[in-house]
């Protein structure tokens, strides 16, 4: 995309006023969704972004800036505001790139964006007819994203700089369902996601059953009961249940927040921070996941990473910038959601690790609490560590069993708290995908669990108490 | 001009109408961390959004490529995507309102303000939050700063355009209560440099932080409510969002049939105002339609849905103006929203409301409300109203209801308005009874 003796004009421009570290992300992306709405094809909608985003680091400062005006002028002239911000000599030059290869973690024949529209369209079509067999869904929408993203990085911190080219193709399948009855509206949703071509895709997401679960979820919500408030054990469910370890721990353990010392989990590395029973990994390495990537936005391999061990903190995810303050190197997680964002440390695909429990035990021994099949999503304070949730599918458990579909509920509670109070985890680990929104921008990602159970989580609804 | 390009080969593709929008922004960020600067950005950016009319179907295409390979692309695809469209067209490209209102709102001192002054302000804040009481730490003290132009063309000869700036700058810091750290941060936003004040703004966000010191939570119950100013814009914004032409036609909004009904408190009266002159002044939507300020709902009735020139048509009314760009297509937006002030302070609110609980912040509506019938739980703080005066602090708690209902059940509104980032400009409110959760 960029030729690399303006890479390299561009490097040493950023670098004339003591810079130590020079980086610029060029980036081309095209995208496109289609978007079939009760029985038509409603839009299809192309964009295509291009630009440069150039970072520039001096010890423990960063400056950052990015255009879409890829000209030798454009490039330049950031360079030269960005370079400003810094006053000093030039500590080196830039004089030659050495070409980095990432792994393949996510192989990509056929990216969905170049499979024919109409192709993509009839996939739609079935989603639409399955979500409008019951006549009370007045409204069913269906949509196809893809995108295909090339990257160039350009980084140096020495005479021997680096350029490593990396290919990304995320595709997403939503199936929104509305219904409607004796007044009443409710609506549910269903978004799986992959990093891969259109045959993993089909693969892998089966568009009839995600939109048959979304008319199923929506039909069932208009005769739920609201729910009920007050503290007491609540039960997740696998999968995308695993929202609530990204946001009630995972943000709190990237080096974003525990860097300047602000997170609820700065210097907790080798302290208990949760249950014996929680062992949990970032791992951006899995094979075409949502989250997945064959490297991060500074140019390293992803990795699996460790963050806590049976309870115990075992490390963070650590980006170039924050990683000086913390004295700890980058592990591949630093993510960037186009050139118009910093890098800086987030999650990928991340999950607490399976237990030993079968899920209908943990249910069998509860004899009154919550079930939360879904979660709509949430967000977390990391100073404080408080988070909310809010949930899209939840069930009273009632001796022993999933009685009751209830609505509007919302979860809230201490990261901290929440970690150490997890008295059950079951053996049926699996993912769920979503993005997730941040410094950086909002990336896509995975979070997982196995079913789990909180001994005690303050649940807010209207319901008035759990009886 | 470059942009005829753009139109000349919509011609030759055989687009019968076209449209281009073109925004571009450049911005200017930092943030302090201990008296250095921790971050600096600046960034010159550009989005160009095309409209094209073919064989009866109209289809859009955005880019961010400002040349002639950029314009070939959009109309490219634009012709692609009418060929395969179900939905036909029924307005076309607009041909221009008779009159548009225009204001000159950018400040050029703003521009021209060198970036060390920006600086010199920001790190007079850092130090006077060091010195209030209670203060352990400064997480971060943040400036950012947007210059913005909108350029409005399309094939009938209309040419628009409108440009603005503001500037936004904030603090976050964090205290010890006992064991627990806890935090708090606040903002100033405007066009006008020389209206902030370092010491006022510091001097809120110190006292906040103290009155927030030994928070816990409330027995769960339903409690008399009031919703403080920089609280409701969230809630009116999700109620405005309602008022949507396209969602009640798609009957996925609760107002479908409601036009002149009272479907809230007769307290409330709710208007678009977008040709006031404030740093959100906006002269033509998304469409070119030249935008007008008009009242939504007064005394609690239901006036007007907000209409594009698509939902007008099947409605037989005249668009509102409330086009706006979002998701590939064009659909429904609002401009600055003005919930009418009542009378009296804060304190004769807190006094009326008697026993009950004061909500100054939330987290999680995003998630938690439910759009299409306006149910909502969300994560709170606020205080605790104990005999008409403002009691202990309160944390850890849930707010939970339904939209329209807490708009019904308003029982008074004070004077204290306030205009926030989320173009909303309200009072505080009182709400009759909200369920709140906590022990």
């Amino acid at each position: 995309m960029l030729a690399k003796k303006l890479a390299l004009l561009t490097l040493n421009e950023a670098l004339a006023t003591g810079g130590d570290y020079a980086e610029l992300y060029v980036e081309d992306t095209a995208r496109e969704a289609i978007k079939v709405e009760t029985g038509h094809v409603e839009s299809i909608s192309k964009a295509r972004t291009r630009g440069a985003g150039l970072r520039i680091l001096k010890g423990l400062r960063s400056v950052y800036g990015y255009t879409a005006d890829l000209s030798k002028r454009g490039l330049l002239s950031l360079a030269r505001k960005l370079a400003l911000a810094y006053e000093g000599e030039r500590l080196f030059e830039v004089k030659s790139f050495t070409r980095k290869k990432a792994p393949s973690v996510c192989p990509i024949k056929d990216p969905v964006i170049d499979i024919p529209a109409e192709t993509r369209i009839q996939f739609l079509r079935a989603m639409d007819e399955e979500m409008r067999k019951d006549a009370r869904i007045v409204r069913a929408r269906s949509e196809i994203y893809g995108e295909k993203k090339a990257i160039e990085i350009f980084a140096a911190e020495g005479e021997e700089g680096f350029l490593m080219k990396n290919e990304e193709s995320h595709a997403r399948v939503t199936a929104v369902a509305t219904a409607s009855e004796d007044g009443k509206i409710e609506t549910a949703s269903n978004s799986p996601g992959i990093h891969g071509g259109w045959s993993y895709l089909l693969k892998k997401i089966d568009g009839v059953a995600i939109a048959r679960n979304a008319r199923d979820v929506a039909i069932a919500l208009l005769s739920a009961k609201e729910c009920p408030s007050g503290r007491f054990p609540v039960i997740i469910a696998n999968g995308w249940g695993g929202v609530i370890f990204h946001e009630a721990c995972g943000h709190s353990l990237e080096a974003t927040a525990t860097a300047k010392g602000l997170s609820v989990f700065s210097n907790s590395i080798g302290k208990v921070i949760a249950s014996p029973l929680v062992t949990a990994y970032d791992d951006g390495t899995i094979r075409n996941a949502w989250g997945s990537n064959n490297a991060d936005s500074e140019g390293n391999e992803t990795r699996k990473n460790q963050l806590i061990k049976d309870g115990v903190c075992t490390g963070f995810l650590v980006d170039k910038f924050n990683g000086r303050r913390l004295h700890m190197e980058p592990n591949g997680c630093s993510r960037r959601e186009s050139y118009c964002y910093e890098p800086t440390s987030r999650m990928s695909n991340t999950y607490i690790a399976p237990g030993k429990d079968r899920p209908e035990d943990i249910i069998k021994d509860t004899e009154l609490g919550l079930y939360v099949a879904n979660f709509g999503g949430g967000s977390v304070d990391t100073t404080t560590g408080e988070f909310n949730f809010a949930a899209s599918e939840a069930y009273i458990v009632r001796h022993g069993k999933i009685a009751e579909m209830v609505k509007g509920c919302i979860l809230i509670g201490s990261g901290k708290e929440v970690l150490m109070n997890i008295d059950r985890v079951g053996n049926d680990l699996d993912l769920g995908c979503g993005y997730c929104g941040s410094v950086s921008g909002s990336v896509p990602v995975t979070v997982g669990q196995p079913t789990i159970r909180v001994k005690e989580i303050t649940v807010g609804g209207r319901g008035g108490r759990l009886e | 001009m470059k942009y005829d390009r753009f139109f000349e080969y919509a011609k030759e593709a055989g687009l019968e109408e076209a449209q281009l929008y073109v925004s571009r922004s450049e911005s200017f960020e930092f943030a302090l961390f201990h008296k250095e600067l921790d971050s600096y950005s600046v960034s010159t950016s550009i989005s160009l959004w095309a409209t094209g009319v073919k064989d009866g179907h109209i289809a859009f295409s955005t880019s961010e490529k400002d040349d002639e390979e950029g314009y070939r692309e959009m109309v490219d695809a634009i012709v692609r995507s009418t060929s395969l469209l179900e939905k036909p067209d029924e307005v076309g490209i607009f041909e221009g309102s008779d009159r548009y209102v225009s204001k000159k709102v950018r400040n050029p001192v703003l521009a021209r303000t060198a970036p060390e002054e920006k600086i010199a302000l920001a790190r007079k804040l850092e130090e006077l939050l060091l010195q209030e009481e209670g203060v352990a730490d400064v997480a971060e003290v943040f400036y950012s700063e947007s210059d913005d132009t909108v350029l409005f063309m399309n094939s009938h000869g209309l040419r628009l355009k409108s440009a603005g700036n503001s500037f936004i700058i904030g603090g976050y810091v964090t205290g010890k209560d006992g064991e627990k750290t806890i935090d708090t941060g606040d903002s100033f936003f405007g066009n006008d440099l020389s209206a902030f004040d370092p010491a006022e703004l510091a001097g809120k966000i110190g006292e906040d932080l103290r009155k927030r010191m030994g928070a816990s939570s409330i027995k769960s119950g339903v409690y008399p409510t009031i919703i403080q100013n920089k609280v409701l814009p969230s809630f009116i914004r999700a109620f405005v969002s309602t008022l949507s032409a396209e969602s009640v036609q798609k009957k996925t909004s609760p107002l479908a049939g409601k036009l002149g009904e009272r479907i809230l408190s007769p307290k409330i009266t709710i208007e678009e105002r977008p040709l006031d002159r404030t740093v959100f002044f906006c002269g033509f939507d998304d469409e070119g339609v030249a935008k007008e300020n008009r009242k939504l709902i007064e005394r609690g009735t239901l006036l007007t849905y907000l209409h594009n020139r698509e939902t007008a048509k099947k409605d037989g009314v005249k668009t509102t103006g409330n086009a706006s760009y979002g998701g590939g297509s064009i659909g429904i937006g609002a401009g600055l929203i003005r919930l009418r002030k009542g009378k009296g302070t804060l304190e004769d609110l807190v006094a009326k409301a008697g026993n009950g609980v004061y909500i100054t912040s939330i987290a999680g509506l995003g998630t938690g409300l439910n759009p299409y019938n306006g149910d909502f739980s969300c994560q709170a703080q606020g205080f605790e109203i104990v005999n008409g005066k403002i009691g202990r602090p309160l944390t850890l708690i849930t707010l939970s209801g339904n939209l329209f209902k807490m708009l019904k059940d308003c029982s008074a509104l004070d004077a204290n308005t306030v205009l926030t980032t989320r173009k909303v400009e309200c009072p505080d409110i009182l709400i009759k009874g909200m369920s709140i959760a906590g022990e």
